[in-house]
């Protein structure tokens, strides 16, 4: 192992030598140019009267809006947890020693990550057209437990089903790449020295492991929020549900999409400065 | 039953294969207590498998190993058809706590100062105080010569410091046998005399240690017996001198050419 190695900003990778002589004419014209598309975008922000900024106002903060963006807030919670947990579960799979298993977790991986999230949401809505009763039971004979699928599968139901199942096969692929990167020695060493269960893994294990696994995790988190969307299809009623809701009555389309994207921007954003605070402590 | 901690290491007939790989074949070897042996030989001979088995970071597939009296990695059952069990992670881990073993490529926690690599399993193992792990830390620090670096950070140390370090790291454990997997290969040539200095210091003080090594001149002056092997067998073994100056085994002397040439 090399003892050290200079790290170098990677801005200075791409500029040989000195940067003051590199500014030529064309990147003065550009400038020109993005400021001329910025101020007409601003005039025609200002000017046009379709966009309707007093209906944005009036519904920034309406209860319906803010219920719509409690159910995303918490559906994108709760479904990272579930794939997170799932993820881990099909990254450890993945890793056994039975060939058998390791099929189980990529077929697995494979059918969720190779078919539109869109089309896995209304295939869960409408599960139960292909089930319509699960049951525990015995093949033929009795039933123990016996659901009425068309009563469970709410549009909630099976959106977080829908989002959560997605997503852990992307979280497995994330822990995966993790657990494989974990340098074989340290383990050994905290082998060596009689460290067992959860001291090696939280003294060892986990500070070599979270710096990789963390920002991605929290990246997908990102995607899961918007992904959330996707379920107003299927009639979950989430933050752009709740819009379109409104908009269906009053027909102020464009100025509930504009809430419904403020909403959305000012949660990413809120997500990625917490972001780059975890990717920060977790570098040290 | 022998007393606990005699420093004592017996392998009898071991047998070690990945896949359909021999890798050690029927490898027999007493050492007593405060005896420096090492082990010498071509690479893929079996020498660093041997140290792993000693230790339980590989487990073997017949015979037996018995460090300090104890067999390690399983226990006699009453049960006639299966008469060992495999040890539970905890009861090796037990096991491990006393024999040192340092690494090729030193392998300390990068997330922890030198001071915290030292001190983390005296006190989650040993159940040592804070201050109690700090003040044998630093005394182990100081027979490496590395008690001023005790607040760096493993990246900013050169391999031979690091090495050191991860001696110091096994010392604090107290352990009555060390083993050293190839301690001088990963560095450079420039280093590798600081580390031989820690290896010879310790070989005084009375510790039972195995080295794996391709440092000739440590084995013939340092050790008390070298062992050469080759093919997954121990092809001959005696005192140090003895070995050097009149292989009596072919092999053993076309080796020692090949490797004292240079």
């Amino acid at each position: 192992m090399p003892s050290s190695t200079k790290e170098r900003p990677v801005s200075t990778l791409f500029s040989h030598g000195s940067t003051k002589s590199f500014v030529p004419r064309q990147q003065y014209v550009f400038y020109v140019l993005v400021t001329i598309v910025a101020i007409l975008l601003i005039l025609s922000l200002v000017t046009n009267a379709n966009y309707q900024w007093a209906t944005v106002a009036q519904y920034l903060l309406a209860p319906s809006i803010l219920q719509g963006l409690l159910v995303t807030l918490w559906i994108t919670l709760v479904c990272m947890v579930i794939a997170v947990v799932l993820g881990l579960i099909l990254a450890f799979m993945g890793l056994a020693q039975s060939a058998y298993v390791r099929g189980a977790a990529e077929v697995y991986i494979v059918f969720f990550r190779g078919t539109p999230l869109l089309v896995q949401l209304i295939f869960w809505y409408n599960i139960s057209a292909l089930y319509p009763n699960f049951g525990i039971g015995i093949p033929f004979g009795p039933q123990f437990l016996d659901i009425d699928l068309n009563q469970v599968i709410t549009p909630i139901g099976a959106a977080i089903m829908g989002l959560a199942l997605n997503e852990a096969a992307y979280m497995a692929e994330i822990f995966r790449g993790g657990l494989n990167g974990l340098p074989k020695g340290q383990i050994e060493a905290a082998d060596a020295l009689g460290l067992s269960g959860w001291t090696k893994v939280r003294r060892v294990v986990l500070p070599q492991l979270l710096p990789v696994v963390v920002p991605p995790t929290w990246n997908q988190m990102i995607g899961m929020l918007k992904n959330t969307s996707l379920i107003s299809v299927i009639g979950a009623s989430e933050l752009l549900y709740s819009a379109q809701a409104i908009y269906a009555r009053t027909y102020q389309t464009i100025p509930l999409l504009i809430v419904v994207s403020l909403w959305y921007l000012a949660i990413s954003i809120i997500l990625t400065i917490v972001q780059r605070r975890i990717e920060k402590a977790v570098k040290r | 039953m022998t007393q606990p901690n005699d420093g004592t290491v017996s392998l009898d007939k071991v047998v070690k294969r990945f896949g359909t790989n021999t890798v050690l074949d029927g490898v027999s070897l007493d050492i007593t207590k405060g005896e420096v042996v090492a082990i010498i030989g071509p690479s893929g001979s079996g020498k660093s498998t041997l140290l792993r088995c000693i230790n339980g970071l590989e487990k073997i597939d017949g015979g037996s190993i018995l460090v300090n009296g104890e067999e390690i990695g399983r226990r006699p059952t009453p049960n006639g058809r299966h008469p060992y069990a495999e040890l539970k992670p905890q009861e090796l881990a037990r096991q491990r706590a006393h024999i040192g073993m340092v690494f090729q490529s030193f392998n300390l926690f990068p997330s922890m100062t030198v001071l915290e690599n030292v001190t983390l399993a005296p006190r989650t193992v040993l159940g040592l105080s804070a201050e109690k792990a700090r003040a044998s830390a630093l005394e182990h620090l100081g027979a490496v010569a590395m008690a001023d670096f005790a607040d760096r950070y493993p990246r900013t140390l050169s391999g031979g410091q690091q090495q050191r370090v991860a001696i110091a790291r096994a010392l604090a454990m107290e352990p009555s046998v060390m083993l050293f997997d190839e301690p001088t290969s990963a560095l450079d040539p420039e280093l590798v005399g600081e580390v031989i200095r820690v290896l010879k210091d310790l070989a005084t003080r009375g510790f039972t240690m195995i080295v794996v090594t391709h440092e000739m001149g440590f084995a013939r002056d340092v050790c008390d017996r070298v062992i050469f092997m080759e093919g997954g067998e121990i092809v001959e073994s005696g005192a140090a001198r003895g070995v050097f100056t009149s292989p009596i085994n072919v092999r053993t002397q076309q080796f020692l050419q090949r490797v004292l040439e240079r």
